[in-house]
């Protein structure tokens, strides 16, 4: 048995080195000095198997310490601070995994409020959270961020049926559960960030096509048969005075004095998801963006008929 | 009758005592703390003097501070405690992860949503390497997997400028 003081020593030493690395969740410190501890002792020890780690721990402290004793602690001591690089790289790799481990949860958390282009981005982070992000259950969440959040991004869609002649508009919280295949199957797309001027390209489209411009909210988030018109504007002086960003004006919902943000604030807060599902009308997309209130306009191109229409974009 | 609710009102309020995992012992009234889900349930069942083993001294102050300002949220102070949240959550990344994981544990949801949202404005536009700098995560793709991962999402990697820094 050594003297307690060199517990003590040892311990400081043990808790300096825990100090030093950066703190990055709540693991316990107990756990960590016991790892350290009991990796010195083995070491020191040259028993094999790894001392077991259990609620117990003060007992084990001293077991371990003593089992490194005698010669091995005074070695110990020759050596303060503890150079060894061991079991700094043993308490690093610890703080990784059980951090990682710990911190899923809220990694989550702070993930579902990212937009999603972030989002594809950081799956290159690691594994994990590339699991994290194409878990379902966080698309959800994400997808819930998305359609409570003012600003997030939207989807805008324009449909134009060449049978009926009438065009559509829709929009809605573009996450990574969208999807927007013939049979709802997610379609891989480009999608193509557009300078703000590119908005008038869509309601160019829109006069030389639209006969009715339907706006569509689905009511119940992924049940196709809940989509209904929010609005039907047919009132063809609507597309003569449209100003730099506006589609409408005031009289009907939207404001034609402000950027056409409000145009979006206001269905969006209405609009659910993004699946229609009509085969072969649909044509193209966009995304909406305030983020510094610049109109950005992005188009996603994917099934549909209508070439014409891919052309002028 | 009349004293006993002229005594609730002169401050014989129901005090909990916080104590943190370096020792350090907070009391607080308890319409204050309640606030905290996890502490809300102790003092149901009975607690007074709580340990708070996973949350150090400073990352409790934060949190005592953020509980009371809150505790005396009201109609017209809206914009005060807006001006707190922004202050409340600058500081570092270190700090914020600190804090995250605390109400995390302590589940204050107000508190978690703030953090949540003011880290993820924060690494928004930041670059891989950087997030990895960030979260302490360490690149665990080969080479050939990584290269698999940003082929699938190219689009998301290019044109954008990325934010190297790391606050």
């Amino acid at each position: 048995m050594e003297p307690s003081n060199n517990n003590d020593e040892q311990m400081n030493i043990v808790d300096q080195q825990i100090s030093n690395r950066r703190p990055r969740t709540l693991i316990s410190r107990r756990h960590l000095e016991i790892a350290v501890l009991s990796e010195i002792g083995y070491e020191r020890s040259g028993k094999g198997g790894q001392p077991e780690i259990n609620e117990e721990d003060d007992e084990n402290y001293n077991e371990i310490l003593t089992e490194g004793s005698g010669s091995d602690v005074d070695q110990f001591d020759q050596q303060i601070p503890i150079p060894t690089e061991e079991p700094q790289e043993i308490i690093k790799q610890l703080e990784q995994a059980m951090g990682i481990q710990f911190d899923q949860d809220i990694i989550m958390e702070i993930l579902s409020r990212l937009p999603v282009q972030y989002l594809v981005q950081f799956k290159w982070v690691s594994k994990l959270w590339k699991a994290i992000i194409s878990d379902p259950y966080f698309k959800m969440k994400n997808l819930n961020h998305a359609k409570n959040d003012r600003d997030s991004q939207k989807l805008l869609f324009y449909e134009h049926s060449l049978k009926s002649g009438v065009s559509s508009m829709y929009c809605c919280p573009l996450s990574s559960i969208t999807g927007f295949g013939k049979d709802g199957s997610e379609v891989p797309g480009e999608i193509l960030v557009l300078k703000s001027g590119s908005w008038r390209i869509l309601l160019n489209i829109l006069v030389e096509f639209a006969i009715r411009c339907l706006l569509w909210v689905l009511k119940d988030n992924g049940v196709k048969e809940s989509w209904n018109a929010l609005l039907t504007i047919d009132d063809p002086c609507i597309f003569q005075a449209v100003p730099k960003y506006s589609l409408f004006h005031s009289n009907t919902v939207l404001d034609s004095h402000n950027d056409c943000w409000d145009l979006f604030a206001l269905i969006k807060s209405n609009t659910d998801g993004c699946r229609k599902g009509n085969p072969g009308e649909a044509t193209g997309g966009g995304i909406l963006r305030d983020q510094s209130r610049n109109m950005n306009m992005a188009y996603r191109s994917y099934f549909g008929i209508c070439s014409n229409n891919k052309a002028v974009f | 009758m009349a004293s006993s609710s002229s005594s609730s009102k002169t401050g014989l309020k129901k005090m909990l005592t916080l104590k943190s995992s370096d020792g350090d012992e907070f009391e607080l009234e308890e319409s204050i703390v309640i606030q905290c889900q996890t502490i809300k349930h102790m003092v149901e069942d009975g607690f007074s003097l709580i340990p708070l083993q996973n949350v150090d001294t400073k990352t409790l102050t934060k949190i005592i501070e953020y509980m009371k300002k809150h505790a005396e949220k009201t109609e017209s102070n809206k914009e005060e405690i807006k001006n707190f949240n922004k202050e409340f959550v600058k500081g570092s990344f270190d700090d914020q992860f600190e804090l995250v994981s605390a109400a995390n544990y302590l589940h204050i949801n107000g508190l978690m949503d703030l953090l949540c949202q003011s880290i993820a404005d924060r690494i928004n536009n930041k670059s891989v390497r950087a997030v990895r700098e960030i979260f302490n995560i360490s690149n665990d793709y080969t080479p050939d997997e990584e290269e698999k991962v940003r082929d699938e999402h190219k689009w998301a990697h290019e044109g954008g400028e990325f934010d190297e820094s790391l606050d």
